[in-house]
């Protein structure tokens, strides 16, 4: 049997994957970080003696196979934002971290699809690990000061900031705020003060496109997103629907492939979705590996059909 | 959180006053206002339903833009 660990909300990524495993009628079993705490699921986690009852059956000796996709949804009791409840709800999301990795240790036998600890893994040491291994990364400071990001500036020629982890959607009703890769010119570093929380800068790459490749176990989909227009956004999720935005299909060269490979043994992933820059000389940069990174667009535009590999993978390794 | 400010230098805002910008990393500084009804990962005007074989409570009928063409092939090479 195969378990699905996934988001209660819609997700993107997971139900095509289970569309392919009902066409292929597979075995399978999805749980939801909501289903731990909405109460309309029965369980019982006996960990000395290796059960895991849901719904009065007990599942652990028949599955083979986890896939562990964006198991992270935390609580939204969202009328409940004042004290003591602001403090419960911490208190609560920091049980759920700890019963969800109890549960990874329960089922650490298992062969899964996504080290569910590596989930948020962290991109300034999977790029220093890249850089190591002998790929090419761009230049990178995390600084607080506004002098030291002027001479990083100066040294790169273009510099970029955004999060070192994570920013989500800022929802306003009908309006919303995000914050995206920015360009950072000298206009805007001149109107910071001297001193600022501690932030990511990166050197801005000259790059030709970038390439979006989904690893799989070893294997790689990659696509290019290619533009007509003259200048290359920063972050290109601001422009996917873009008459001047192309996904093709792309072949990155075997040397490449082959480093990229060692990162993830190195990490520890045996997926994710990797972002790359190709420069104007032709280099690649490596950017970053999202585990649970999306994939549709680029599947779907390219026909590279991952999430059907997805679920092959899942149902070859439920035995 | 304030009322947005403009950064001159483009079309930039934040939806945080400078003291509490202080606090923050300076991607806040460069926030980008969008409809939300344009964002397609807010699912903003979509209408849910369920599906127990997808142990789903929000699920969409999703149709792919595109052919299945290969798979059709692939099952013409299995008949």
């Amino acid at each position: 049997m195969i378990l699905v660990l996934s988001y209660g909300s819609f997700e993107q990524g997971t139900d095509p994957v289970i569309d392919w495993l009902l066409y292929y009628k597979a075995d399978f079993l999805k749980i939801t970080t909501k289903d731990l705490y909405r109460q309309d699921m029965d369980f019982s986690i006996d960990y000395l003696n290796k059960k895991m009852m849901v719904m009065g059956t007990d599942y652990f000796p028949k599955i083979n196979s986890v896939w562990c996709r964006r198991f992270s949804e935390k609580t939204d009791f969202v009328r409940y934002n004042q004290w003591p409840y602001t403090q419960s709800i911490y208190e609560l999301n920091r049980e759920q971290d700890s019963f969800q990795d109890s549960l990874y240790d329960l089922l650490s036998e298992k062969k899964w699809l996504m080290n569910p600890r590596l989930g948020s893994i962290n991109k300034i040491n999977v790029q220093t690990c890249a850089h190591s291994i002998g790929l090419k990364t761009p230049e990178t400071i995390v600084t607080n000061s506004r002098e030291e990001l002027k001479a990083f500036h100066k040294r790169s020629g273009a510099v970029i900031t955004k999060p070192i982890e994570f920013s989500g959607f800022f929802r306003a009703g009908s309006q919303t705020f995000a914050t995206y890769t920015t360009t950072m010119d000298q206009q805007m570093i001149d109107q910071l003060p001297l001193n600022f929380s501690y932030s990511f800068f990166q050197q801005k790459v000259d790059a030709h496109y970038e390439v979006r490749s989904f690893y799989l176990d070893g294997e790689f989909y990659s696509s290019a997103a290619v533009f007509d227009s003259e200048s290359r956004p920063a972050d290109i999720k601001m422009n996917y629907s873009e008459d001047f935005l192309h996904w093709v299909n792309y072949q990155l060269p075997a040397p490449i492939e082959d480093k990229l490979r060692q990162l993830m043994q190195g990490v520890g992933l045996n997926t994710g979705s990797i972002d790359l820059l190709r420069s104007h000389d032709g280099e690649y940069y490596f950017l970053e590996v999202n585990p649970g990174g999306q994939y549709s667009a680029p599947s779907e535009r390219n026909n590279l059909n991952v999430e059907k590999h997805i679920a092959e993978w899942l149902i070859k390794n439920d035995k | 959180m304030s009322e947005e400010q403009t950064n001159p230098s483009a079309a930039y805002v934040t939806i945080f006053e400078e003291e509490f910008l202080q606090k923050l990393p300076v991607f806040y500084r460069y926030m980008i206002l969008t409809e939300t009804s344009s964002i397609g990962e807010m699912y903003a005007h979509t209408r849910f339903s369920k599906s127990a074989a997808h142990f789903s409570k929000e699920y969409i009928q999703y149709t792919p833009v595109n052919p299945y063409s290969n798979i059709l092939l692939e099952e013409k090479e299995h008949d």
